[in-house]
C-alpha cells in the first residue's frame, strides 16, 4: 500500500514538473510593446540558419512561416518596403521605420545603423536607426531589430 | 511677331498637358519594376521634338502632379522642379541644333569626356571597393558597377567610331552621332540627379556628415539601375519617338 502511494506520488510529482517546465526555452519570438507601435526581436539561430547573406526581411519571413509574425510591404527602388507590421497599416504621416543595436561587423566597412539619425530605448537597451531597410540589412545572431511606427514631419 | 515674343497658344498648353498625362501613366506603371524608368526617354524625345518651352512647362506640370499619386514630400517636388524642366531645357535646345553640328570638335571633346568620366568612375569604385555599403548589396553594386562600365566604354567606342566615318565621309553618320550624343548626355543627367538628391535630401532633413555619407553611398543602388535603363531606353527609343513626335508636331504645328 505504501509503496503504491509513493510510486503514485512520484508519478504525480514528475507529470506536474514536466508540465511546469514545458514553458521553459519557449520564449517569444517577438516582442511587441506600445500598444502594436513597436515590434521588436533578438536573431535567434532556433529560427533560422544564419549566412553572411542573411537579411532581416529572410528572418522576419522565417517569423512568418512559424506564425510568429504578419508583415506586409513592397518592392521598391531602394528594397523592401514595409506597409504593415501585426495588422497595422501605416497611415498619412506615418511609416515603420528600423531600428537595431548592429553597427558594424567585422572586415565589413559598411555602417549599418546610426545614432544621429535617431535611438529608440527597448527594456533599457538603445537602438539606433538603421541605415537600410529590411532587405538589405543583415541579420546577425544576438543583435536585435525592432520596427517602431514612427511620424515624419518637415 | 518674333519667335521669342509668340505667346502661348492652345497647342502649347494641349501638347504638354498630354505629354504630361503619359509621364505620370509611365511613372506609376513602372513603379513597380525597380530601377525601370520612361520619364527620361519620353520626356527627352518630346523636348528635342516639340522644344524647350512645351518641355519646360510639361516638366513642371508632371513635377507637382505626380504628387497626386506619389504623395507629397517637398524634398522630392525641389528635386524635380529643379532636375525635369532643367532636363527638358537642355534637350529642347539640342533639338534645334541640325544633325551635323553634333560632330563638331566641341561636341567630341563633351563627349568623350562625360563617358571616359563615367567609365573612369565606375572602374576605380569596383577596384577599389570604394563604396562602403551593406554586404547584402555588395554583389549587386558590384555587377551594377561593371555593367554601367561596359554600357558607357562601348558608347565611347561607338561614338569615336561614327565621329570618324563621318569624318572620312564615307558614310552620313549625323544621325547616329546625335542619338550617342543625346543618350550619353540623358545618362550624365540621370547621374546628376541622384547626386542632386543626395544633397538636397540630406540638406533638408539636416542629416549629420555621416548620415549623408551613408545616404550617398546607399544612392548607388538608386543610380546604377536608372544610369543602364537611361542608356538602353534612349539608345533604341530616342530615334523612333523623336521621329514619331515630329510627325505629330508637322501635322498639328
Amino acid at each position: 500500500m505504501k509503496k503504491k502511494l509513493l510510486a503514485l506520488t512520484l508519478a504525480f510529482v514528475s507529470v506536474f514538473a514536466c508540465l511546469a517546465l514545458t514553458a521553459c526555452g519557449n520564449e517569444p519570438l517577438i516582442k511587441v510593446v506600445s500598444d502594436g507601435e513597436c515590434v521588436a526581436f533578438t536573431a535567434k539561430s532556433s529560427v533560422i540558419t544564419f549566412t553572411d547573406t542573411t537579411s532581416v526581411k529572410d528572418y522576419m519571413d522565417a517569423l512568418v512561416e512559424k506564425g510568429e509574425l504578419q508583415y506586409e510591404g513592397y518592392n521598391g527602388d531602394w528594397g523592401y518596403y514595409i506597409t504593415s507590421v501585426e495588422g497595422k497599416k501605416e497611415e498619412t504621416g506615418y511609416f515603420w521605420s528600423l531600428y537595431t543595436d548592429l553597427v558594424t561587423i567585422e572586415g565589413d566597412s559598411a555602417v549599418y545603423s546610426s545614432a544621429e539619425l535617431g535611438t529608440y530605448d527597448l527594456d533599457g537597451k538603445t537602438l539606433n536607426t538603421a541605415s537600410y531597410g529590411v532587405s538589405n540589412l543583415p541579420c546577425v545572431e544576438g543583435y536585435t531589430y525592432a520596427l517602431v511606427y514612427s511620424s515624419y514631419s518637415y | 511677331m518674333t519667335k521669342r515674343n509668340r505667346q502661348f497658344t492652345a497647342k502649347d498648353i494641349a501638347y504638354p498637358a498630354l505629354m504630361c498625362a503619359l509621364l505620370l501613366g509611365g511613372q506609376y506603371i513602372f513603379s513597380f519594376v525597380a530601377g525601370v524608368e520612361i520619364v527620361t526617354v519620353l520626356l527627352v524625345c518630346f523636348s528635342a521634338a516639340f522644344g524647350a518651352r512645351r518641355g519646360v512647362v510639361c516638366a513642371a506640370a508632371f513635377s507637382l502632379l505626380r504628387c497626386l499619386i506619389f504623395g507629397f514630400y517637398p524634398n522630392i517636388v525641389l528635386l524635380y522642379l529643379i532636375y525635369y524642366p532643367a532636363l527638358a531645357a537642355l534637350f529642347g535646345g539640342l533639338g534645334h541644333l541640325k544633325k551635323e553640328a553634333f560632330a563638331k570638335p566641341l561636341f567630341a571633346v563633351i563627349i568623350n569626356v562625360l563617358l571616359l568620366g563615367i567609365a573612369c568612375a565606375c572602374l576605380l569604385l569596383n577596384v577599389l571597393d570604394l563604396i562602403q555599403i551593406s554586404r547584402l548589396m555588395k554583389t549587386t553594386i558590384t555587377v551594377l558597377l561593371w555593367v554601367t562600365f561596359a554600357l558607357t566604354l562601348a558608347l565611347w567606342i561607338a561614338f569615336n567610331a561614327l565621329l570618324t566615318v563621318q569624318r572620312i565621309g564615307k558614310k552620313n553618320a549625323a544621325e547616329l552621332v546625335r542619338l550617342v550624343v543625346f543618350t550619353a548626355l540623358s545618362a550624365t543627367c540621370t547621374v546628376c540627379f541622384t547626386l542632386l538628391d543626395d544633397v538636397i535630401t540630406p540638406l533638408f532633413y539636416g542629416y549629420t556628415r555621416g548620415a549623408a555619407l551613408a545616404y550617398f553611398y546607399t544612392s548607388f543602388t538608386a543610380m546604377l539601375p536608372q544610369t543602364v535603363c537611361t542608356v538602353v531606353t534612349v539608345g533604341l527609343l530616342f530615334l523612333p519617338l523623336t521621329k514619331a513626335l515630329e510627325t505629330v508636331k508637322g501635322k498639328g504645328g
